[in-house]
């Protein structure tokens, strides 16, 4: 029953650098396992210790579960941390890492397994008292045979590929056309992204809220519910904005959710953190939608309301620890909200940028949480995820929480390459937001959000006497300061 | 000096600038004038123009000037308008990638005849495929990409041999 004596994380950027930060803490050294782009990143710097592994394209290497163990055994790591994304719902990594006898952190190889396959995970979910949507009961064999189904259920339907997430392979179809054409785009995309084409299909709710519970589960037989998180502001089917508590959940509901999660949770012997999300509509009536076996993205905003560190717990369950609380001990303190910095065109469609962040400043103080892996001078390349940082606002209440959000938007400054800081803030604005009216269609209901909203006449006059005066075409006798200076290696 | 500056891609303004002395400058914006100062300030700057003046943070990528002010970013973009721009010569030819990603497969190899509309790549960006057509018919000059390499927004993905060059190989 003791901690993990050094942990290797199996993962790069922002979530390596925050579960550095929780093992500080607990006194133990850090292994992070790098591709030689990010040599000189956030990550492999603040590691006790960094090793290379390799892979064309990058991400590979940090997909290639093999080196990822043998790195650990090199390095003396008794444990590995797959953070999210890559290897982390792998479960035949998960299983490798057991067999040389390493601790995976997270689930058991079983339960990855059975929630990994969303038609085997809706069925558990079914099973488990968790309300479900109608829709196929098994893959669908062909187009066919998805528009029959969709006749039966009725349109809209979504279909989805059974090993998906993330948004890849699924598609909606509102007519037979539509959904003989979705079906054949849907079981294409699954193949190439998991090569596994398998595609079913379920009701769609229009406009739904996306509401998912976090739980926490030891190897004692302690399963909680940590309060929900409300991440209705997509694009792309990708969250951007996630925050806790939902403004649409009642303390009634809360437990009914959490009890359903955990009912789940216990049914497939889960261990560690994991999320179940659901979709729920606006009368707050909610349904399975998968359960993902890892630490999310944007778990930071339960560990605000909870004063819970989930990491810190994951460690000490991956050592046989049983959790120090109970159900009655854990509280919804405060209000917290997410945004998720991407490098990325919001006007051109949400389409990611590359660059050089020549300046980086990030907000700090009251109410205010930074995460992020990056280094000014650091390139964001086409070669990974382009999320830069997450910048987490909370306070005592929504509005609160909404202000310092604003305020710590504001305040983030990365110049070199585009990003969708002013976007996020527009949304944070917006009366709707404010109101609690949220839903995944938001930005179809407000586009003006991801407009850019003009400068006013004398903010442009300042804006291009400033650029004409930096411009390196504009002879200068004097010297700049540093940030110029440093990138002044052209003259025309 | 003259400069055309336009911000975040609306409409070029004209801008003319000259030295006063050490340290300010005097500015002509679509020909009003103004007296300006950029200063270095703890690490960001300081714009002063006339009797306004506002805390800034700024950086320059060669004619790209990024700025962070008013609670966000803005990118201005510099040109000098004696120069005039030839890069404009290849457009037609060369298909670029609308945005960073991967190449999935190719379907066009080089000196292969191609109709307006034809796929000749399918590339991954943002968890999505996308085709990347032809333009217009033409013939494949040269492939830029195989499968499996990853590009920047605006690189050259397949470039079509230039009409006149078509036309040249006519008998």
């Amino acid at each position: 029953m003791t901690l993990p004596g050094k942990v290797l994380i199996a993962n790069r950027g922002e979530v390596t650098v925050r579960i550095i930060r929780t093992l500080r803490e607990l006194g133990i050294p850090s292994v992070v396992a790098y591709h030689a782009m990010e040599r000189h990143g956030l990550a492999a710097r603040e590691a006790d210790k960094a090793v290379e592994v390799f892979g064309e394209p990058p991400v590979s290497a940090y997909l290639n579960g093999e080196a990822m163990i043998e790195a650990a055994l090199r390095t003396g790591a008794d444990a590995i941390h797959p953070g999210f994304g890559f290897l982390a719902e792998n479960a035949d990594f998960a299983r490798a890492v057991g067999d040389a006898g390493i601790t995976f952190i997270g689930p058991p190889p079983s339960a990855i397994r059975a929630m990994g396959d969303k038609i085997e995970a809706k069925r558990l979910a079914q099973a488990a008292g968790v309300p479900t949507l109608p829709g196929s009961k098994h893959a669908l064999s062909d187009a066919e045979e998805a528009v029959a189904e969709g006749e039966r259920i009725g349109y809209p339907v979504l279909l989805k590929a059974s090993a998906g997430g993330g948004g890849k392979g699924m598609r909606i179809a509102h007519d037979s056309d539509g959904c003989r054409d979705a079906f054949v785009r849907a079981s294409q995309e699954a193949k190439a992204a998991f090569g596994d084409g398998r595609v079913f299909l379920e009701r769609y709710i229009e406009k739904p809220r996306h509401i998912e519970v976090q739980v926490l589960a030891d190897t004692h037989g302690t399963v909680l519910a940590l309060g929900e998180r409300e991440c209705s502001i997509q694009r792309r089917y990708q969250k951007v904005v996630e925050e806790a508590p939902s403004p649409l959940i009642t303390p009634e509901v809360r437990v009914a959710m959490g009890d359903r999660a955990v009912a789940l949770a216990r049914s497939v012997g889960y261990v560690s953190a994991g999320t179940v999300e659901m979709v729920a509509d606006r009368e707050a009536n909610f349904y399975f939608l998968e359960m993902n076996t890892r630490l999310q993205v944007e778990h930071p905003v339960t560990e605000l309301v909870t004063g819970i560190d989930i990491v810190a717990e994951q460690l000490r369950i991956a050592g046989g620890e049983p959790l120090g609380f109970g159900q009655d001990d854990i509280r919804i303190g405060c209000h917290a909200i997410e945004c998720r910095i991407y490098a990325e065109d919001v006007e051109a469609g949400f389409i990611p940028a590359t660059g050089r962040l020549n300046l980086v400043r990030f907000p700090s103080g009251a109410g205010v949480r930074v995460d992020h892996g990056v280094r000014e001078g650091e390139a964001v390349t086409a070669a990974f995820d382009p999320m830069v940082a997450k910048v987490i606002g909370y306070g005592t209440t929504r509005a609160d929480a909404i202000e310092s959000t604003r305020r710590a938007l504001s305040e983030t400054v990365l110049l070199g390459t585009v990003t969708n800081t002013s976007f996020l803030e527009r949304v944070l604005a917006h009366p709707a937001f404010a109101a609690g009216e949220i839903d995944t269609a938001f930005l179809d209901d407000h586009p003006e959000v991801c407009e850019h909203r003009p400068a006013t006449e004398e903010q442009q006059r300042l804006l291009i006497a400033a650029a004409a005066l930096a411009s390196p075409r504009y002879e200068r006798r004097h010297t700049l300061a540093e940030p110029l200076a440093s990138l002044g290696e052209w003259r025309p | 000096m003259s400069l055309q500056i336009s911000l975040d891609e609306g409409p070029a303004r004209d801008v003319a600038l000259t030295r006063l002395g050490a340290g300010p400058a005097r500015l002509w914006i679509d020909g009003r004038e103004y007296v300006g100062q950029l200063l270095p300030v703890g690490g960001g700057f300081e714009i002063q123009l006339d009797d306004r003046t506002e805390r800034i943070w700024l950086v320059v990528d060669r004619d790209t000037v990024f700025i962070h002010a008013f609670g966000r970013v803005w990118q201005a973009q510099v040109t000098d308008p004696s120069e005039r721009s030839g890069a404009d010569a290849h457009a037609a030819d060369v298909i670029t990638a609308p945005m960073p990603g991967m190449v999935i497969s190719v379907a066009a190899s080089v000196g292969e005849p191609v109709a307006v509309g034809q796929v000749l790549l399918v590339i991954e960006s943002m968890k999505m495929q996308s085709e990347i057509v032809a333009g217009r018919d033409g013939v494949i000059e040269r492939v830029h990409l195989r499968v499996g390499d990853t590009f920047d927004r605006g690189a050259w993905l397949v470039q079509l041999q230039s009409l006149e060059a078509d036309q040249g190989a006519q008998p």
